[in-house]
């Protein structure tokens, strides 16, 4: 056997360019190139043949499944509801209120297309043919209830009795036993993938997060996300100036050679009336956290003990969610600072009180987010790079075609650093020991995905670590492992860094009061 | 043996279209750096027809359309042979 690392979930399909991808890019393309060529309505009709152009089938048994599958991420791309099985009538029929420079977006931001998925086993074993119906049939003898029979030429097992306890293919020579279980699932950290009465995989959307890690594990594409790009195309023609505030994990996201200056002028080009960083709201957060934990390890120096048991960040808004929703005793020590979006976007709309404000980052986590007032009083949309890509190619802007006029200069190297998972709480220390005046040591954790994220709140809550700072991340090693990136992750995490290394100022108190 | 350059277009439509995967696994695998095998990326090599036959790579001077993941490995694999 060689001698490959075993990949967990997330890192299956990562870094390989797959059909799947290649579908969902061409339905954000098409919907955007009709925008841009001012279509009508009805022109939406047209794109699922522009997609499935060929006769025969290319990726499911028929191209008409093909096809009513395109059609239902085409609505998913205007940010309509799906219409699915039993509603009977034309696609288009809805459209046109999508076609607005409005906010349209509503929950649920992530739905299962039932049209695309297989309805793949869920939690089950079972025997495959490398079964040899051997003469010590270890499975049958180990079975607790009895569930594994032999057969005319092979083990099988009878799903009714089965338990699942997984004894049969722990034992088996051949490892001729196979546990079955859906990829969405398995990516889902906070267990909200159910299914329905046909099998058909479900969101249970009192769990759900919307962090879209089911969306990039799909093998079969079958989840996807709303999008706003329509809603943003027609803000980019309106009279009131549209800024566009971007997340640090940008840096990278388009190629090797695309240098930050040029996606600033791309988003100039597209009409961005001007680009901010994100990492300025970062910057605005670390210095709250850090000034609150500075406070408690003074505290925990005089006292033994602060007053408050942790201070958990705050910017990833699927790890708060899940949180409050998982380990609510816990969550309480959050930090009650606006996300860095939200922060950005004020000082956009202070700065410019005409200003709509779109955030472009590497997440789908941040288009729920907006829907609490708070929030979506500052920031109008949400767009990921790969959205911002469709757009591009939309309007035959390519950034490698641009000129390197002018750099962004909005934050600290620490606040760039937001990125990759453990950005956070390094520039919270960071900041925290400069305004102590001292190195000494804090304790933190961090965590990323999901999983590992409620994992990590359970060790706090019975005990077993007790960190000052606690950093939550949803995606695998931070944004940059973001469902909405482009760019595979060394080559993203190797250009955020070189990124921060180039700011103004190391630390936001070098800049900020 | 010679030296193979083997230039990557960077360029959007092929960025968006696997390019930048392509890209990552042929530059991350060693087999081909140690055997003479220079990956580059470039800026747009402009045959990519609008993006219809991206993604793009050029082999020693010559452009490849509609590159796979399969077909650039086991052509690079075959350079070595």
């Amino acid at each position: 056997m060689p001698d490959l690392p075993k990949l967990g979930i997330f890192e299956k399909l990562r870094g390989i360019f797959t059909p799947v991808k290649e579908v969902r890019r061409q339905v954000l393309t098409e919907v955007a190139k009709m925008i841009v060529e001012n279509k009508s309505p009805s022109y939406i009709e047209t794109i699922p043949y522009n997609i499935i152009a060929k006769d025969t089938p290319t990726y499911r048994e028929s191209v008409f499944r093909e096809r009513a599958i395109v059609r239902e991420r085409t609505r998913l791309a205007f940010g309509l509801d799906l219409k699915e099985f039993g509603a009977h009538g034309p696609i288009i029929d809805d459209v046109s209120p999508a076609m607005t420079d409005k906010k349209f977006l509503e929950i649920p931001i992530v739905n299962v297309i039932k049209a695309g998925c297989e309805r793949c086993e869920t939690d089950s074993f079972w025997v495959t043919n490398n079964c040899r119906k051997c003469m010590a049939h270890p499975c049958s003898i180990i079975c607790p209830v009895d569930a594994v029979m032999i057969g005319e030429h092979a083990a099988f097992i009878d799903q009714k009795k089965c338990i699942r306890c997984g004894r049969c293919g722990q034992v088996c020579p051949y490892n001729a036993i196979v546990h079955r279980e859906r990829p969405c699932a398995i990516a889902c950290g906070v267990n909200a993938i159910i299914s329905d009465k046909d099998g058909f995989a479900e969101i249970d959307y009192q769990k759900c997060v919307s962090c879209g890690m089911c969306i990039i594990s799909c093998p079969f594409g079958a989840i996807g996300e709303k999008s706003e790009i329509v809603q943003i195309m027609y803000a980019l023609r309106g009279e009131r100036p549209v800024y566009i505030e971007i997340a640090p994990s940008f840096v990278g996201q388009f190629g090797p050679l695309i240098k930050p200056p040029m996606i600033v002028k791309a988003l100039k080009e597209l009409g961005f009336a001007g680009v901010v960083e994100v990492a300025y709201g970062a910057d605005v957060d670390i210095l709250i956290e850090a000034k609150e934990l500075a406070k408690m390890v003074k505290q925990k120096k005089e006292n033994g003990k602060s007053k408050r048991k942790f201070i958990g960040t705050s910017c990833c808004p699927a790890w708060v969610l899940a949180a409050i929703r998982n380990s609510p005793n816990q969550a309480t020590n959050i930090s009650e600072s606006s996300t860095p979006m939200v922060e950005t976007a004020r000082k956009i709309k202070k700065m410019d009180p005409d200003a709509r404000v779109v955030f472009l980052g590497p997440c789908i986590a941040k288009k729920n987010e907006c829907f609490s007032p708070e929030v979506g009083e500052f920031v109008d949309f949400v767009m990921t790079f790969e959205e911002l890509g469709a757009l591009f190619q939309a309007y035959g802007i390519d950034p490698s075609e641009m000129e390197e006029t002018e750099d962004l200069k909005d934050a600290s190297e620490v606040g760039r650093g937001f990125a990759v998972a453990g950005g956070v709480a390094e520039a919270i220390i960071s900041q925290t020991k400069e305004i102590l005046k001292q190195d000494v040591d804090i304790s933190f954790t961090s965590a990323d995905t999901l999983a590992g994220c409620v994992q990590m709140l359970k060790e706090i809550e019975s005990g077993k670590i007790s960190p000052l700072l606690v950093e939550g991340m949803a995606c695998p090693y931070g944004c940059i492992g973001g469902p909405g990136t482009l760019a595979p992750l060394y080559q993203a995490k190797r250009k955020v860094t070189m990124y921060a290394k180039n700011a103004k100022v190391k630390l936001p108190s070098h800049y900020l009061k | 043996m010679g030296k193979v350059i083997v230039e990557v277009c960077c360029g959007l439509n092929c960025s968006m279209k696997g390019g930048q995967e392509l890209l990552d696994i042929v530059e991350s695998d060693s087999l081909f750096r140690e055997n003479g095998i220079d990956i580059i990326p470039v800026n747009c090599l402009q045959c990519c027809n609008d993006g219809f036959l991206s993604p793009v790579v050029s082999i020693n001077g010559e452009c490849h359309t509609r590159m796979t993941t399969e077909r650039l490995v086991s052509t690079l694999r075959s350079f070595i042979n």
